[in-house]
């Protein structure tokens, strides 16, 4: 906030100034960069070496591998089957041991994904651990779209229809698929 | 134009001098003087006369000028000689005596120089004559330095050269002057203190500019050429001259050494005596900074620097007898020597800008570079080993050729465990503590081998073994996660050699609980001893070489069977495609055994693909050489293979006959070992393609020159494609129907 900056003039003596704070705060990330850096390297040549299918993602062209678009092929018997669904994720400076922001681009009706595509799912937000990856969570979201977690809806509609009403579930998935094409 | 002008001279003092020092010529005058015809058309040849006239005085192209009295004076040493080689060492050129003056005056007296001058001054006069002279001497100067020093290093040169200056170049410019001015021109004119000073100042800095344009034959040529550094400390005295230097020699550098026609070791070797020279030149490191900041530049591009430096410290200085090895010029030997000589006795670490108890501090030198950093490690193997962003690029290799020494049989690995901890104090434990477990693993595979030897009963207690013809097994046992990767060339082993192998791995997991011993069969050596019908080999090889010749000895025991059942006998012959199942390994690898094998005779080649073992060496050569020349030609051996061959038939040559086979044995080898390569491209080539798909999966389609330079962002190691070879292999991709032309030469996935 505003105050915050007017702070530096009347902050007592002995205390960083903002300006330190800054230097503070930014020096031991930039150490860190570079192992977050290595860290998406090897991941990225585990998904290359050893593809999954169904499954796959990549780096953005921005060149420094924090930013990786992903692409989950919806499972078969889903009503997903066969749908090209496309993620976003992106790294936090700690990352591994903070979980990555993964975000549907691709518009889906899912029980647990809301209209903007944030994913409610419990190893991206509090179970998170540094032994999960790209490939890990990939998994998961894809074994997420054949069974929702309906106890903690983020869209409630769907929740319901996916217990009550599979035909009309289908066919609102379907209504709000849309390929995304870059 | 002035008159005057064309006093200066023709050409300007060589292009070597020409860029540190200010033009040379006269600088016009403020008032025209004007010349008659006839006097103007005097003042060429006025001037190559005072030029030849002077150049005698000064003792300049004259090898036997003398000054004084050419005699050797006890106590005070020799005459000076002008030309420098000819002269006695400079701390003995004796100063010069009385004597030496007098004799030197009456020499001096009979130039004509002395009659002319006022001659000259009537005709141009006086101003013009000092000017005219002041160009002459200025060429002198440079002549001298040139003629007398150019290509020759010897110690204590300054003192020759201030000798010169002091008592030939400064007293005649003195005297001739003094005759200009008509004041008597007496013999006893000495020379001011300061102005002498300036003469030699002048003198040093022609000696610097001849030195610099000859550094890099002086680098070359490093530790024979010392003397000439000293030279150059003399000159790089002021930041004008040290930025001339680095400057210069840069260039130099540029045009006759970071080009591709030299060799990786070549280059590494000049950069050793650059370091070694300019860190007598300026031990502060910073013109070496300046000068090597493009070589090491130039070397991180080349991809086997690392691999040259490598080996290089891992060459053995002494060869089995002790004995100094003759240097190899396919290996960096040097550096091996100076890693044991050098064991960072400077000290490193508290030589640091922060010591404040250091009482010899001085600050960078003012011309050090903004972003000039004092390192520690500006000798020659720290420059080396620094050369890399990381570490890791120089551990992996270390540890790749490591892993290779150690796996000989060697004796010991005292010269292994030296350059390691050599490194060590450099690099830091962390570093090398994969390069030390592997050290650890083969050391300790000694002790383990001969336990389980001995517990499984293969060997008795003095460790020989129990049966004289049983087939010997030592194993070396590696922790998998610290060694390199061994390419895997699977092949089955003979059945002893597995019975062996097992008993083996029964002791091991007795030894040790919880661990596993995978066998590579591809590495290692095994010892052969052939008893043949007329002969006996015997012969350290490869372990596929040894599997292959050991098949044709099961063949013999079962032809054997037969010729006591009454058969009729021939030699075992085998095919390469019935090895090859029979042995489960690649047809390239048993031909290149076989052709191995023919190499020494062992084995011929009998049909196409069909082998046989040469019981009795034939009378001829007629028979091995169908089968050698035949391999040859067979396994795409050079033409010179099949050549060789030939000639050998016609001039029933024994030796030839060996000759060509080992080259097509080395064909085969070749042969083999570009498809162990070929195999690992095609890895890469999938893993290429993997890339290129998941990419455009997630990223949507893109042209050509995105797919590149993503791809050499993200591809671990870089990417080795240009964008044509890119091309091609995309377009191999859509022929696979995995990739399709989208519309704007994009490419895209096919869904």
């Amino acid at each position: 906030m505003d105050f915050a900056l007017e702070d530096t003039q009347n902050a007592a003596p002995g205390l960083p100034s903002m300006a330190e704070q800054q230097k503070l705060a930014v020096a031991p990330r930039k150490a860190d960069t570079q192992s977050v850096t290595k860290r998406l390297q090897s991941e990225l040549m585990t998904l290359m070496m050893s593809p999954t299918p169904g499954i796959s993602a990549f780096p953005d062209a921005d060149g420094n591998l924090l930013h990786w678009t992903a692409t989950i092929v919806g499972p078969k018997d889903t009503p997903y089957a066969d749908l090209n669904l496309k993620l976003s994720f992106e790294f936090p400076g700690n990352y591994p041991y903070t979980a990555p922001t993964v975000q549907f681009k691709t518009p889906i009706y899912h029980p647990n994904i809301d209209f903007s595509g944030r994913i409610c799912l419990d190893i991206l937000k509090d179970k998170w651990s540094a032994v999960y990856n790209v490939q890990t969570v990939l998994l998961s979201l894809q074994s997420l779209l054949g069974e929702p977690n309906n106890a903690s809806p983020l869209n409630n509609e769907a929740a319901q229809l996916h217990q009550n009403d599979p035909e009309e579930y289908q066919r609102k998935v379907l209504a709000r698929h849309q390929d995304i094409d870059d | 134009m002035s008159t005057v002008q064309t006093l200066a001279p023709v050409s300007p003092p060589g292009g070597v001098f020409a860029s540190v020092f200010s033009p040379s010529w006269v600088k016009p005058p403020k008032y025209r003087q004007r010349f008659t015809p006839a006097a103007l058309s005097t003042i060429p040849d006025t001037k190559a006369t005072l030029h030849a006239l002077l150049r005698s005085l000064l003792g300049i192209g004259d090898e036997t000028f003398i000054y004084g009295q050419d005699r050797w004076v006890p106590n005070l040493g020799g005459p000076f000689h002008s030309h420098f080689e000819s002269c006695s060492p400079p701390d003995q050129i004796r100063h010069p005596t009385l004597a030496d003056h007098a004799a030197q005056d009456a020499e001096e007296a009979q130039s004509p120089l002395w009659r002319n001058l006022p001659r000259w001054r009537s005709v141009v006069g006086s101003e013009p004559l000092k000017k005219l002279l002041a160009a002459v001497l200025n060429d002198l100067m440079t002549e001298f330095v040139t003629w007398s020093y150019a290509g020759v290093y010897r110690h204590s040169l300054h003192l020759h050269l201030e000798f010169w200056v002091q008592h030939l170049f400064a007293r005649i410019t003195q005297k001739a002057l003094a005759s200009l001015d008509g004041s008597a021109a007496s013999s006893t004119i000495s020379v001011p203190d300061a102005e002498a000073k300036k003469w030699k100042d002048m003198a040093t800095a022609r000696l610097g500019a001849l030195r610099v344009d000859e550094l890099f034959d002086i680098v070359v040529d490093w530790d024979t050429t010392a003397p000439a550094i000293d030279d150059l400390r003399h000159f790089t005295t002021n930041p004008a001259t040290r930025s001339y230097l680095t400057h210069n020699f840069a260039n130099v550098l540029q045009t006759r050494l970071l080009h591709p026609g030299a060799s990786t070791i070549n280059i590494l070797q000049v950069y050793i005596s650059v370091i070694r020279s300019f860190r007598i030149l300026d031990p502060k490191g910073v013109l070496l900074d300046r000068v090597a900041k493009k070589v090491r530049r130039y070397l991180r591009e080349r991809e086997d620097t690392v691999k040259v430096i490598v080996a290089g410290l891992l060459s053995d200085t002494v060869d089995e007898d002790g004995q100094p090895s003759t240097p190899d010029p396919e290996t960096l030997a040097d550096l091996a020597v100076e890693l044991t000589n050098n064991s960072a006795q400077d000290g490193g670490a508290d030589a640091s800008e922060f010591d404040w108890n250091d009482m010899d501090w001085v600050p960078d030198p003012v011309d050090a570079a903004p972003d000039y950093m004092k390192s520690k490690n500006i000798d020659v193997i720290g420059s080396l080993i620094t050369l890399f962003d990381t570490k890791d690029v120089f551990v992996k290799e270390l540890q790749n050729t490591l892993a290779e020494r150690l796996l000989k049989n060697k004796a010991d690995f005292n010269q292994e465990i030296s350059v390691l901890e050599h490194l060590k104090i450099r690099l830091g434990d962390a570093a090398l503590q994969g390069c030390e477990v592997m050290l650890r693993d083969v050391l300790d595979s000694r002790k383990v081998d001969n336990v389980i030897r001995r517990d499984q009963g293969m060997q008795d207690d003095r460790g020989r073994p129990r049966q004289a013809d049983d087939v010997q097994l030592h194993a070396k046992i590696l922790s998998r996660l610290f060694w390199p990767t061994v390419p895997e060339q699977a092949f089955h082993v003979p059945q002893v050699v597995l019975e062996q192998q097992q008993t083996y791995e029964r002791g091991f997991e007795a030894l040790k609980q919880s661990r596993k011993l995978t066998w590579l069969n591809a590495i290692g050596q095994v010892e052969v001893e052939l008893e043949l019908e007329d002969r006996f080999y015997r012969d350290e090889v490869l372990p596929w070489q040894a599997v292959v010749i050991y098949a044709f000895q099961e063949a013999d025991a079962n032809a054997e069977a037969k010729a006591e059942a009454g058969f009729a006998t021939s030699p075992a012959q085998k095919t390469v495609t019935s090895l090859a199942s029979e042995l489960a390994m690649s047809p390239t690898l048993i031909r290149s055994a076989c052709i191995f094998w023919v190499s020494k005779r062992i084995l011929t080649e009998v049909g196409r693909d069909t082998f046989a073992v040469l019981e009795r060496l034939p009378a001829g050569i007629d028979a091995v050489m169908g089968g050698g020349d035949d391999a040859g030609a067979a396994a795409g051996a050079a033409a010179a293979a099949g050549a060789t061959g030939g000639a050998g038939r016609r001039a029933d040559d024994s030796n030839a006959t060996a000759a060509a086979a080992a080259v097509a044995a080395e064909a085969a080898a070749a042969q083999a070992a570009k498809e162990a390569e070929e195999a690992e491209r095609q890895q890469k080539m999938a893993m290429y393609h993997q890339f290129v798909v998941s990419m455009l999966t997630n990223q949507g389609a893109m042209p050509l020159p995105r797919i590149a330079m993503m791809l050499g962002i993200v591809v671990p190691g870089g990417f080795p494609f240009s964008n044509e070879e890119l091309k091609e292999f995309l377009a191999g991709m859509i022929k696979e129907g995995v990739l399709h032309v989208a519309h704007g030469g994009a490419y895209k996935v096919s869904s």
